[in-house]
């Protein structure tokens, strides 16, 4: 799918509407499920190479899960990784209860810079060895 | 320049003594030649013509801009956005219109690149091109030539004009790519054949990388990356938006940085770009931010200082009312070493091209995520050895600066691209101490 932004800019290759079938079970369910993990919510962060492979992002807020409960808050959550490695330890999909289709407003590319909404489909996912809390 | 100043006119006079409101016009030409595989593959002209509109009633405030500039939409334009106005809960900072100041003497305007035709553009992308022999360049070479005008219903009013000349672009290998960039006021100035060859030599000594183990290392920064460090301090620091809202690392008076890190904004220097008033018409003297290492002042919007209980130093950027007060004449004060020296003082450690898509993690220690790109490379006992695969850092830009890591700082000031565009920010290469590399290509 190509779009441009106005009547006088190129149209672009734009991935709008890119997203993940829903799978089975809760938020709630999967967390049941961990006995050793962090939950992570409301990405606020997002920087990824020119490759699309090595990924960094910040979330706005986190919960250590033990032993399949919520436990302490954390603070400045972040999660990085490779891209293909990352998705191929996807073991647990929420089902379509919490699948929302999200949206992008401000996704910008090209120059001179055109600007495009994007949504992608998800619901929440667990993932596992990855690594997290990257400090500076 | 009539054209633009006789919109704003007729814009305030139509708003009569209805509203509060701020008018600012922006006529010209933006041209950009674009080339890829060596090729130019689009040439295009935009003639711009805009007026922004900001009035209040009752402290009910609302904005809107529009591109159709006829007396009847002009009128429909300005009627439309007084009841939007009347629609808005009050704005209980809304700081008033100012009155009217005097205004400065900056003219960043350079005829020949106002004149500069496709043809032109075109000698500058040839000779980039040239400058890579057997290398596939893209990239673009890009002109602008605009009048702004501003007026408001006070009776404050500006106008200037400013020409602007970028050339930014890589050179690649089957499998490598090297950047290089330059901008100024003026075609003329942008030295193409250097630039050109700075990306070529770039993409050439990339060819075989090896992932360098992440990890602390000494960092000799470009240009490019300190107008990176430096336009996130501006935004995510020096705001007084985001003073007020205790995100910012700024404590005024103290000695937050290296003796050595200078940092200022001034419309007025005759290498700056732009025009000498902000959004709000207030005018843009020099502001010194960071001196001898001491954070000295933050920037200020209307909104900002009428919180504050100081004046405007002028840096409302124009449709950036939610964003706040922004600096886009930025200087990092350059050194006494070349580059050469620079390389030559390290013993162990890597040279940074460029930095790619930095963002901040945690805003108040203003620790940024962002990769290196098109060209990365070892310096061992004094010498730029072998290319290094691109590697993600994790690193607070404020301990970067800090107290003992500025090892050395460059002469090579020039305007260098950042994160948020290749015109804001003037700065120099810099030798740090310790930069935090978190990841590479494995992770």
């Amino acid at each position: 799918m190509v779009r441009g932004d106005g009547f006088n800019r190129l149209p672009m290759v734009r991935m709008t509407n890119v997203g993940l079938l829903p799978g089975e079970g809760s938020l709630d369910d999967i967390i049941a499920d961990t006995e050793d993990g962090v939950y992570m919510a409301t990405n606020r962060s997002w920087s990824i190479d020119d490759r699309r492979l090595n990924f960094q992002f910040g979330c706005e807020i986190a919960w250590d899960v033990k032993n399949g409960k919520l436990g302490r808050l954390l603070k400045n959550p972040t999660y990085t990784g490779i891209t293909p490695q990352f998705w191929g330890t996807l073991d647990r999909l929420a089902g379509e209860s919490e699948w929302v289709h999200w949206g992008t407003p401000n996704c910008g590319k090209g120059q001179p810079g055109q600007v495009a909404h994007t949504g992608h489909s998800a619901s929440p996912g667990r993932f596992s060895n990855v690594r997290v809390g990257v400090r500076g | 320049m009539s054209r633009a100043v006789d919109l704003v006119q007729s814009v305030v006079d139509m708003v009569g003594g209805r509203a509060e409101a701020e008018v600012t016009s922006d006529v010209g030409t933006t041209s950009l030649t674009r080339f890829a595989n060596s090729y130019i593959h689009q040439n295009v002209t935009e003639e711009v013509v805009s007026v922004t509109l900001r009035v209040a009633r009752d402290a009910r405030v609302a904005s809107a801009t529009s591109t159709v500039t006829t007396p009847d939409a002009l009128q429909a334009f300005v009627d439309t956005t007084l009841d939007i106005a009347a629609q808005q809960p009050v704005d209980i900072d809304w700081p008033g219109v100012g009155e009217p100041v005097d205004q400065l003497e900056v003219d960043n305007w350079d005829q020949s690149t106002a004149d500069a035709t496709p043809a032109q553009r075109a000698e500058v992308v040839k000779a980039f091109v040239d400058a890579g022999k057997g290398l596939s360049g893209a990239g673009f070479c890009q002109t602008d030539a605009r009048f702004l005008a501003f007026g408001n219903t006070a009776g404050r009013y500006a106008h200037g004009r400013f020409t602007t000349a970028l050339l930014d672009g890589i050179h690649q290998t089957a499998a490598s790519a090297g950047g290089a960039h330059a901008a100024g006021s003026a075609l003329g100035s942008i030295d193409a054949p250097a630039v050109g060859t700075g990306a070529a030599d770039r993409a050439r000594g990339s060819v075989d990388t090896f992932d360098a183990k992440p990890g602390d290392y000494e960092v000799l920064l470009s240009p490019e990356c300190v107008a990176t460090i430096a336009i996130f301090l501006d935004a995510y620091g020096f705001s007084a938006k985001v003073a007020e809202e205790g995100m910012s690392f700024v404590q005024l008076g103290e000695q937050q940085f290296d003796p050595t890190v200078e940092i200022w904004d001034d419309a007025t220097d005759p290498r700056s770009l732009y025009v000498g008033f902000d959004a709000e018409g207030t005018p843009k003297p020099k502001l010194d931010l960071v001196r001898r290492g001491v954070t000295t002042n933050v920037l200020h919007t209307r909104r900002t200082a009428a919180k504050a209980g100081v004046s405007s130093t002028g840096h409302a950027a124009p449709g950036a009312e939610a964003f706040g007060p922004f600096g886009t004449n930025m200087f990092v004060g350059g050194g006494s070493s070349s580059l050469e020296e620079l390389v030559g003082d390290v013993d162990r450690g890597i040279y940074v091209s460029t930095f790619n898509y930095c963002r901040i993690l945690d805003p108040k220690t203003l620790v940024v995520t962002g990769l290196t790109r098109n060209g990365t490379f070892m310096i061992e006992n004094g010498r730029i050895t072998d290319p290094i695969s691109n590697l993600r850092f994790t690193q607070s830009f404020i301990d970067a600066l800090g107290e003992g890591n500025v090892r050395g700082v460059g002469s090579d000031g020039r305007f260098a691209d950042s994160e948020f565009g290749p015109t804001f920010v003037h700065a120099p290469s810099m030798r740090l101490g310790s930069w935090r590399f978190t990841g590479g290509t494995d992770g």
